[in-house]
């Protein structure tokens, strides 16, 4: 178990390198730093002003360690990023890593709330509609489902605001408050709205995965033994349903450090998925690296957390 | 002779065959079509037949694990097709099921204890949950295994071990009636002649009944007082044992019976086999169900469809040439595979 541990952990730090290096690639080779100064300080800037910028940021020295092995921004970045010393803005020289500080938690508020609502709703509905497959309550469940995942998310951001902030004023538009209870209010909206966009697909999954458990001999037996359908579908059905579910939500868990660019930016959300699409909008791209660089650790976190918790969920999966 | 347990009448269980997008109904698999069947208390009653036959289906709609359309099922007087679900719940503890294959017939994530256990809690027998674990430890003595396999999963136990757990898991709720649904099959021969020994000491402590559902001729042989054959749907032919295995009054029972291996070869019977495949019970033939694999078959068979008739030698046939109002079969040549 701790030598698989040890084993998914060492192949998960390569995945990072080979992350890291293909950041390099992308941001470094490819962005000019002439372009990002003159983002930076505006395009009537002087050509000393850029120069010293360029310099101040450390863009100026060599790129790759062949050039000068001691002092190289290849292995400046790796550095930097394997400590997560971030640096600072591009555009304005805050702390990266104050910027993420306070951007996590209005963040977390959002996709916390909205992921656990949304995990307990999908698996109750997946199975209400798979206890009655093949009936019309089921057909009308999946119909709902597809319906609800084939529509954009911009619309039910865009119509969830006029409709209920706009006319039915139950909640504000968009906007964001700290403050403990005042916080609800402005998040009640954006929760609704990412439930609408992400319970459907949820449902499908599970409520296929659990019609696959529902067929199967054991289900039968635990009828035979006496076994009521409420224990038949809790601890039979949902109980060895478990591997498949954990991977989606344990897949989840990471991403919702990440944020949604989408909820935030249209709700005024001042989470990471704000600072992201900043980010993007003014091309800073030293926030955008480290953005890339913690979604990349999210999913690569999610996969390693993936495989352990079969060993727990599954008695039949000895990690070797 | 003991007192009727379970008393099938008329059982009648299709499965709809659904088409196209609107999932219409096109036809009926008729799995089980007008089966009836009588086990009396501590007795052994073998269904047998080939594979596709409905002999599953048969224990199951008894169980009502299936829904049968049309019949009755009387367990002690009361017909279950009858009752409501609750009610019903109540009577799966005095009759019980042990299933075909072991593996996939246990709950892979749940513990030996709790898999024998959760019959005894569903129906609030053997204390609270300390004096049901050694109840536990007591039935897997009984079934011959020993009390360390009480806390293993089943992927850790070998397939004799699991039909183990299968049986003690029956036997937990101390039922009347226990079905075996190819209890047997898939077990290697000397742990299938542990399993079966073991079922004939239960059955003798206890004082259980028995329906034997199985395709494998020297099982019935050894455990069963009376056979029942199964084909398509229905019963051909029935009768106790002895009299089934030495004269076969059907057709399609003496083909069996000529087609089941044997080690001796003194004791090979030398009926006429069985000609062709099973059709398909979704649509079986007009007439006698069997007379298009009959080696027997004359004109009567594919016009009218026979009833069970008694055979003189005891037991029932469902085959014209047991009508006593037949006239002598005409001599037909067997027809050509």
């Amino acid at each position: 178990m701790l030598a698989y541990v040890a084993r998914r952990l060492g192949y998960g730090v390569l995945v990072v390198l080979g992350v890291l290096l293909l950041l390099f690639v992308l941001f470094f080779a490819v962005a000019k730093p002439e372009d990002i100064a003159r983002r930076a300080l505006g395009e009537k800037a002087r050509q000393e002003a850029i120069d010293i910028w360029i310099a101040s940021h450390g863009y100026d020295r060599p790129l790759w360690p062949w050039q000068q092995p001691a002092d190289n921004q290849l292995f400046d970045h790796y550095a930097r990023m394997l400590t997560f010393d971030f640096g600072r803005s591009d555009t304005d020289d805050t702390p990266i890593a104050r910027r993420l500080a306070e951007g996590v938690g209005p963040t977390l508020s959002l996709t916390v709330p909205l992921f656990l609502v949304g995990l307990v709703i999908a698996l109750l509905f997946g199975l209400f509609v798979a206890f009655f497959r093949d009936t019309y309550i089921d057909a009308t469940g999946v119909f709902l489902c597809v319906l609800g995942m084939s529509v954009s998310l911009l619309l039910y951001i865009i119509g969830g605001q006029f409709l209920i902030g706009k006319l039915l004023r139950w909640f504000p538009i968009s906007g964001f408050d700290p403050a403990p209870v005042v916080v609800a209010r402005f998040l009640a909206l954006p929760v609704l709205v990412g439930l609408l966009g992400v319970v459907g697909g949820d449902v499908r999954f599970y409520r296929t995965v659990f019609v696959e458990e529902t067929g199967r001999d054991y289900v039968r037996t635990a009828r035979a033994k006496g076994a009521g359908e409420m224990r038949v579908m809790l601890r039979h059905v949902l109980r060895n349903s478990l591997i498949p579910v954990m991977t989606r939500v344990v897949l989840a868990i990471p991403f919702l450090f990440v944020g949604s660019l989408l909820l935030e930016s249209f709700f005024g959300i001042p989470g990471l998925g704000t600072l992201t699409v900043d980010a993007i909008r003014n091309n800073d791209f030293a926030t955008l690296r480290v953005m890339v660089f913690i979604g990349a650790l999210a999913f690569i976190g999610g996969q390693i957390a993936t495989d352990i918790s079969y060993a727990f969920v599954d008695p039949r999966v000895r990690l070797e | 002779m003991s007192a009727a347990l379970l008393e099938v009448e008329g059982l009648r269980t299709w499965f709809p065959v659904r088409q196209g997008l609107r999932r219409r109904v096109v036809g009926h698999i008729r799995a089980v079509d007008g089966v009836d069947l009588t086990v009396r208390v501590g007795q052994t009653v073998a269904l047998v037949g080939e594979s596709g036959c409905g002999k599953t289906t048969v224990g199951r709609s008894i169980l009502r694990l299936e829904q049968p359309q049309a019949g009755s099922v009387r367990f002690d007087g009361v017909d279950l097709l009858a009752q409501p679900s609750r009610e019903l719940r109540q009577f799966r503890q005095r009759m019980q099921i042990v299933f075909q294959d072991p593996m996939a017939s246990l709950n892979p994530r749940m513990r030996v204890r709790d898999l024998v256990a959760e019959g005894m809690r569903s129906f609030g027998i053997g204390g609270g949950p300390r004096r049901r674990t050694e109840r536990v430890v007591e039935l897997l003595q009984r079934v011959q295994l020993d009390a360390d396999h009480l806390w293993r999963y089943p992927h850790e136990l070998s397939g004799g071990q699991r039909q183990r757990i299968g049986i003690a898991r029956a036997l937990a709720v101390e039922p009347e009636l226990v079905i075996c649904d190819e209890a047997v099959s898939a077990l290697d021969v000397s742990i299938q002649a542990q399993i079966l020994n073991l079922l004939g000491e239960l059955q003798r402590e206890l004082n259980l009944a028995y329906l034997f559902i199985t395709h494998d001729l020297s099982v019935v042989r050894y455990l069963a007082d009376e056979v029942a054959v199964m084909y398509l749907g229905q019963i051909v032919e029935r009768g106790p044992t002895r009299r089934i295995f030495e004269a076969p009054a059907h057709p399609y029972t003496q083909g069996l019976l000529a087609a089941a291996p044997s080690v001796d070869p003194q004791r090979r019977h030398c009926a006429l086999g069985v000609l062709g495949d099973v059709p398909s019970p979704a649509a079986p033939p007009p007439g006698c169900r069997f007379h298009t694999r009959c080696p027997k078959t004359f004109d009567r068979c594919r016009r009218e469809k026979p009833p069970l008739y008694d055979c003189a030698s005891g037991g029932q046939s469902r085959c014209f040439l047991e009508d006593p109002s037949q006239p002598p079969r005409p001599a037909v040549s067997p027809r050509e595979g």
